[in-house]
């Protein structure tokens, strides 16, 4: 029994004329490939595969993760740790002469802190 | 006597295949370098493209060749790598360009035609050829791809459902739309 009608007999058996031949080139040019992966040391060879993705991705993640922690710890046992707290110094001076007469001034003189009248 | 031959002589090749002795990849496409060439071309419609794709799926056989156990074919596990390779290409580049008016279609796509022995109709074969390559242009990827696996590279409904993991019902359902789009393009573009 045919399982065509005559039409699609025609179509069927046209279609199935055509062909694509292999072209020996491509077969030369894969093994070429293969073998240039197979020369490379195998840590090199093993950064072009999806494990190494993943492994880079887990080590991004673990890095993250230990700095956040780090920057939480830093901050709670030093509350007042602040950008201008650390430019300013510790005695609060800003550079300028304090009663304790500890800052002193480029010129080399220090202020007594007496106003006079 | 001849099959269980052809039988052994595979599974001795997939096993080279498994055992990645480099003879063998060049043994699949021997055996398997046209099918692999015309389905890439079919689908492709461009000679180049098609090559580069049958040159990933020979690496793709090579790397992936220990995980196979061989129960599936050696042939409709190949052809599978390539149509999914096909896919990808054909998803990135959205549409296909038409061969231009004027152009051979066989050409364009990389293809050959070998004139149908006993042609009784009195219409020129190559010509009608041509326009069916025009018509296969115009359907989707999917029908275009049934019609190629059964029709062009002669795979059984068992085999293409194994090569396009779909069941047999939707192979067959697939394959009768594909007919009848392929014969109304046939007759939009007119012969």
């Amino acid at each position: 029994m045919n399982e065509f009608d005559p039409v699609d007999e025609r179509l069927v058996r046209i279609l199935g004329a055509s062909r694509a031949p292999a072209e020996p080139a491509v077969l030369a040019r894969a093994r070429a490939r293969l073998t240039g992966t197979a020369r490379l040391p195998r840590p090199i060879a093993w950064l072009g595969t999806p494990a190494a993705l993943v492994t880079a991705c887990a080590l991004f993640v673990a890095v993250a993760g230990v700095s956040v922690a780090i920057v939480r710890t830093e901050s709670a046992t030093t509350p007042d740790a602040t950008l201008v707290s650390a430019l300013i110094g510790d005695d609060g001076s800003y550079g300028l002469p304090t009663a304790s007469g500890t800052a002193s001034t480029a010129t080399g003189y220090s202020d007594t802190g007496t106003v006079t009248p | 006597m001849e099959e269980q031959l052809a039988e052994t002589d595979e599974r001795q090749l997939i096993a080279r295949l498994r055992a990645r002795e480099p003879e063998a990849l060049g043994e699949v496409f021997q055996r398997l370098g046209g099918p692999m060439t015309t389905l890439a071309s079919s689908m492709l419609r461009d000679r180049d493209e098609a090559n580069d794709v049958v040159e990933d799926a020979l690496l793709r056989v090579h790397r992936a060749a220990p995980g196979f156990r061989g129960e599936r074919g050696l042939r409709t596990w190949v052809l599978r790598i390539v149509a999914n390779l096909c896919r990808d290409r054909l998803r990135r580049r959205k549409f296909i360009a038409p061969t231009p008016e004027g152009e051979d279609p066989f050409e364009h796509a990389g293809l050959s035609f070998d004139p149908v022995p006993d042609w009784d109709a009195e219409m020129d074969q190559r010509v009608l050829a041509a326009v069916v390559e025009r018509a296969m242009e115009r359907l989707p990827e999917e029908q275009r791809e049934v019609l190629v696996l059964r029709h062009r590279l002669g795979l059984s409904h068992a085999e293409m459902m194994e090569t396009l993991n779909v069941p047999e019902g939707t192979v067959k359902s697939r394959l009768a739309r594909a007919l009848a789009a392929l014969r109304e393009q046939v007759g939009e573009i007119g012969i």
